[in-house]
């Protein structure tokens, strides 16, 4: 399994090809209002993370995902527990 | 924090509509003249987007029915059907749609909100896995939520989305519930109900299928009836509100637990019950649906013509025919005012703003019925033609 800083690297990648504007992607990001796109696009963004990590995000833990870090250790978790 | 905070964003965009002096989310009918014209505005307006499918809503046997049950039983029920809101025609109404879908049990709702509601509530709790697909009505959603169920969503229509989820949940997959609609309420879209089907049939679970745009649409009993996919549908939930032209919601299925939902179903328990004469005009409805094909023929004919219309005009429509007819725009400027145009010219649409849409569209959504008339319809596409010359055609197409 990846670390967490690998998965957070490959993760603010992956979000960095749709933030709009010039905001560069970190851990401390907020999804839905430094990326620059409505929530609903933010919906399909996070479809394309799920591909790329090979996972389902359960809509349940989103509530509580306010950064790209925060996303990350959901990652983790789901990771973690398909081990 | 003020308790109002939130409300903030709402009501910078509610005072930029009162400048525009257009109220497209609080329309008035002020009178209804038929089940396809009102006054609005003073205007009188052909509804296009109310639907009403069948168009039953003035239909003389359901309008007779439902004057019976008022004066024999009164104007409402006044009490959960757990308690004293159970009268012998919820019974009958639900025998009636039991026999209607071919199967064992059906429960019915005080609305096709509630039905889901109710149903993804009770059938589901934390410890299960809800798969959805990703535009199901909001009514599945609120549902998945009050459940506590874990909710995946895959893409829009993809079975091959599905698969994947089903994959990743392993052994979870077995149990899990999956949620899909026969007719797709914003783009009017059908669910490849064939593959999802195999889907299941591969990973296993279970599958509901949300048939409210679809009864009496798709053939009489939509979706799962057209594509013979019975057996691999575990439960059907739908709404009278809609082609049977009442209130109220439903779900069948063939699964003995289905009974046990009365007792542990919130949205069934606590709230009151369909009053009598929603009750005797929704069954009258089902009776007239099922002996009246020419009314889905005179829909789909209906459907057929408005949608041909509408793509000559240039508009970027749903992928497919079907009664709910939305033409896709990227501006919410351009979306308000070709909706003020068609208002103005005397046509009732949908107008619906992200994040209530697909790929964050603003949608002016027509619904078709079968009480058009071919006049009314192209009058529908004039009014869509006059109304988009008005207006910056860049994000209409």
């Amino acid at each position: 399994m990846q670390s967490f800083e690998e998965n957070l690297a490959k993760l603010c990648v992956l979000l960095q090809e749709h933030a709009k504007g010039d905001v560069v992607v970190n851990s401390d990001t907020r999804l839905s209002s430094e990326l620059g796109i409505d929530s609903a696009r933010l919906m399909e963004v996070l479809l394309e993370v799920e591909d790329a990590f090979d996972v389902s995000i359960p809509l349940n833990v989103l509530p509580n995902v306010y950064t790209v870090s925060d996303l990350c250790s959901e990652l983790q978790k789901i990771l973690g527990a398909r081990r | 924090m003020s308790l109002f905070k939130k409300f903030e964003a709402l009501a910078a965009r509610q005072k930029e509509l009162d400048v525009t002096g257009a109220q497209p989310f609080n329309v008035v009918v002020e009178r209804m003249i038929s089940a396809t014209e009102g006054i609005v505005d003073g205007r009188n307006t052909i509804l296009a987007g109310t639907n009403n499918y069948l168009g039953l809503t003035f239909h003389p046997e359901c309008i007779e029915a439902a004057s019976n049950a008022v004066l024999s039983e009164g104007t409402g029920t006044t009490g959960s059907r757990m308690a004293n809101g159970t009268y012998a025609s919820h019974i009958a109404l639900e025998r009636d749609i039991s026999e209607f879908f071919g199967r064992r049990g059906a429960i019915v709702f005080s609305t096709g909100y509630l039905a889901n509601l109710g149903i993804l509530s009770a059938l589901t709790n934390r410890d299960d896995v809800i798969v959805i697909d990703g535009d199901c009505h909001a009514s599945i959603y609120d549902g998945c939520q009050m459940s506590g169920a874990e909710v995946i969503r895959f893409r829009h229509n993809d079975a091959h989305d599905l698969a994947k989820r089903l994959r990743r949940l392993g052994e979870r997959a077995k149990n899990a519930l999956i949620v899909v609609e026969g007719i797709y309420s914003m783009l009017g879209d059908r669910a490849p109900m064939k593959e999802i089907a195999d889907v299941k049939r591969e990973y296993g679970g279970y599958l509901l299928v949300d048939e409210a745009h679809s009864l009496g649409v798709l053939g009489e009993r939509g979706l799962v009836e057209v594509t013979d996919e019975h057996t691999s549908v575990d439960f059907i939930t739908g709404t009278f509100s809609k082609s049977l032209g009442a209130t109220g919601g439903f779900c069948v299925s063939d699964l003995p637990e289905l009974e046990l939902v009365r007792v542990s179903s919130r949205p069934y328990v606590f709230t009151a019950s369909m009053s009598p004469s929603v009750i005797a005009s929704t069954r009258v409805a089902l009776a007239v649906l099922r002996r009246s094909p020419h009314l889905r023929a005179q829909l789909w004919s209906n459907a057929n013509r408005l949608y041909e219309l509408l793509s000559q005009l240039g508009l970027n429509l749903g992928p497919e025919v079907s009664p709910v007819i939305a033409a896709m725009l990227t501006d919410a400027d351009d979306a308000l005012a070709l909706w003020t145009g068609l208002l103005e010219r005397g046509v009732y649409v949908n107008l619906i703003f992200p994040p209530a849409t697909p790929n964050s569209s603003y949608l002016l959504r027509c619904s078709v019925s079968a009480a058009h008339t071919v006049e009314q319809i192209d009058q529908i596409g004039a009014a869509f033609a006059a109304a988009l010359g008005d207006c910056d055609r860049s994000s209409v197409a």
